[in-house]
């Protein structure tokens, strides 16, 4: 039977991706010839014009037309110097506390991954700075590899993320209702790392100490100026371009440009801007957006190809032959996004699974939202977690040598528990994914 | 063949440059989209198609230049571990007996759709402005086929190295770093 030959096809069509992958071919060509070799059997000569229109599909994606745009934004806010101000103007207000600079940290991180929503580029940009105060003040090495790698895995879930506009343009989801679903529980992931690093410093005063007052010798005045010329600008352009999106008054791609203008008005404000930063800026921007949709081009080849050789029928029929329960369902997938992040970028592992966990969770009645809310979580935590730990190969490449592997794995250690405590909250109450949508979009 | 590689090289950055461009027109349609409709009520027509548009193109033009300065992630930590000839040598067998083909395909599929959508004058079905299709997918096209260019330099690049007679393209240490996400 040809229907059963297809099957068996589809079934060889992961190993072909992962030794490609593996033997370090670029993600996006493993996709491209893994659908290639595969889609020829299926389409033969009609593939050259499978590839133009599903490349269509992709080219005419409006929202998609919203990474390039946040990408810039975070460029430009890198290169006008911003990171360095906002870092300068937390310190000043909680410097003098025990495990203030650790705070300091995980605050800047959070409104500097609101600002570019590209994974890694927070931890670097943030790492260069923090890692060397924390040093200097003798923090405990492990506390300060922590706190950074935390700090910069926040860029996967805080929107605007561009992992969640991939997400939503991949799921046909609004990426309105996936931002705002994120929103608590990755105040809840924040919350939870400030207390781990307050309680760490309360019940080891050593781990982080206070900064010499000298050092943060401010008046009020002084300090009030800072955080209005260095925080509130910033967070201001953040709640703008997500405020806009939340309120319905803008599409996500429009919030995006106005975004990429604030930045760029920005950095104009604060005598940063020249015709260099500026093509910097694009320069990054282009090779990012390139690499990212070159990947979703191959992820929409390769999927189109694994379903017309019924891989889809055949995960399901893997679901339902096994009884598997939506909790059941939820648990896989979850799993699997989870070990995936181990050894590929998020954004493949994105492309790979969700056009065949999607229908599967629809199917089963699981509250999309709710399931992605939760994949963004996972996804962050998969980039934290050793040995195979993104976030740890960034922070080598920017950490002094005395800083150890264990140390890093040791520091992480505590935020992987902040990120399982945070999922398991979501798991059990799926309303604290689902409320903030409901209300601000309404059904 | 060096003047060969480095003209492609040139190729590929002259259409990061109109990627560039293309990026900057992106943000300027859609920022005008935006004033346009929330502070003068008039919305444009076209601003949504030119936004998809800059964007579908930027993104592949640029694809080759991304590939010359190792901006497409490689998932290099098992590959990384054996020597670089051998490295070298996956990449050439992968380039021609997979790469080639399915972006021989790719760019037969971009030109006939391109061609087609160009004697048939068809427009977009979904947007009220209903713009010729043709000017993107002749993008899409040129896209694909710097894309192919780049391959054939990189692959004739590790060739080199393999022979001795160049760095192997992996290992590049002239090209700037790249600075975006891998994780």
């Amino acid at each position: 039977m040809g229907h059963v030959a297809d099957i068996s096809l589809a079934v060889f069509m992961f190993p072909m991706l992962f030794i490609l992958v593996f033997a370090g071919i670029p993600v996006a060509l493993s996709l491209i010839t893994t659908a290639f070799f595969f889609g020829l059997f299926e389409f033969g000569m009609n593939l050259p014009t499978q590839f133009h229109s599903r490349m269509y599909d992709v080219s005419s994606n409006f929202i998609l037309a919203a990474i390039p745009l946040f990408v810039f934004m975070g460029a430009m806010l890198e290169r006008a110097g911003i990171a360095a101000k906002l870092f300068e103007a937390i310190k000043i207000w909680f410097g003098g506390f025990r495990g203030g600079l650790g705070i300091t940290t995980i605050i800047m991180c959070g409104i500097f991954a609101a600002s570019s929503g590209v994974v890694g580029a927070v931890e670097i940009v943030v790492g260069l700075m923090a890692i060397p105060a924390m040093m200097k003040a003798k923090y405990s090495k492990d506390l300060a590899a922590g706190t950074v790698c935390a700090g910069g895995s926040l860029g996967t879930t805080i929107p605007p993320s561009v992992v969640i506009i991939v997400y939503a343009s991949i799921t046909e989801m609004s990426v309105g209702d996936l931002f705002a679903g994120i929103v608590i529980p990755a105040g809840i992931i924040v919350a939870l790392f400030l207390i781990y690093i307050v309680g760490r410093c309360i019940i080891q005063p050593s781990a982080g100490p206070g900064l010499d007052p000298a050092e943060i010798q401010y008046s009020l005045g002084e300090k009030l100026w800072l955080a209005l010329t260095a925080l509130f600008p910033a967070a201001l352009l953040v709640l703008c371009v997500l405020g806009s999106i939340f309120a319905g008054i803008a599409a996500p791609t429009e919030a995006a440009a106005v975004g990429a203008v604030g930045a760029v008005v920005l950095s104009i404000a604060y005598r940063q801007f020249n015709w260099k930063v500026l093509v910097e800026a694009l320069k990054q921007t282009v090779k990012i957006t390139s690499m990212v949709m070159l990947i979703v081009i191959g992820g929409i080849f390769f999927a189109s190809v694994f379903i017309v050789h019924g891989g889809d029928d055949l995960v399901s029929q893997v679901v339902e032959g096994n009884n598997l329960g939506p909790i059941q369902i939820i648990i896989v997938f979850l799993i699997v996004v989870f070990i995936l992040g181990f050894v590929l970028d998020w954004i493949s592992v994105l492309i790979i699974v969700l056009p065949i966990s999607d229908p599967i969770i629809r199917a089963a009645e699981i509250d999309p939202l709710w399931f992605g809310v939760m994949v963004c979580i996972i996804l962050q935590t998969s980039y934290l977690t050793p040995p195979m730990a993104p976030s740890i190969f960034y922070l080598r490449s920017i950490a002094p040598r005395n800083i150890t592997y264990i140390d890093m794995y040791k520091g992480v250690a505590p935020f992987v528990v902040a990120q399982m405590i945070t999922l398991a909250l979501v798991a059990m109450y799926p309303s604290m994914a689902t409320w903030l949508p409901d209300i601000l979009f309404g059904f | 063949m060096t003047r060969f590689l480095t003209l492609v090289d040139k190729i590929s950055t002259a259409l990061a440059v109109v990627a560039m461009f293309l990026l900057a027109v992106l943000i300027i349609d859609m920022m005008y989209e935006v004033v346009s409709r929330r502070v003068f009520s008039a919305p444009t027509l076209w601003a949504y198609d030119i936004a998809y548009m800059a964007n579908g193109v930027g993104f592949l033009v640029a694809a080759g230049y991304t590939l010359r300065n190792r901006g497409h992630i490689r998932i290099d930590f098992l590959s990384s571990r054996l020597p670089i000839r051998s490295q070298d040598w996956i990449n050439i067998v992968v380039y021609l007996c997979l790469v080639f083909p399915a972006l021989s395909f790719m760019l037969i599929g971009t030109y006939v759709g391109w061609f087609e959508a160009y004697v048939t004058d068809q427009l977009d079905p979904v947007s009220p402005w209903k713009p010729l299709l043709w000017p993107l997918f002749a993008g899409m096209f040129i896209g694909v086929a710097s894309f192919f260019l780049q391959t054939i330099a990189e692959c004739i690049r590790h060739f080199r190295s393999v022979l001795g007679l160049g760095v192997s393209p992996l290992y590049v240490s002239e090209v700037e770093e790249m600075d975006g996400p891998r994780g």
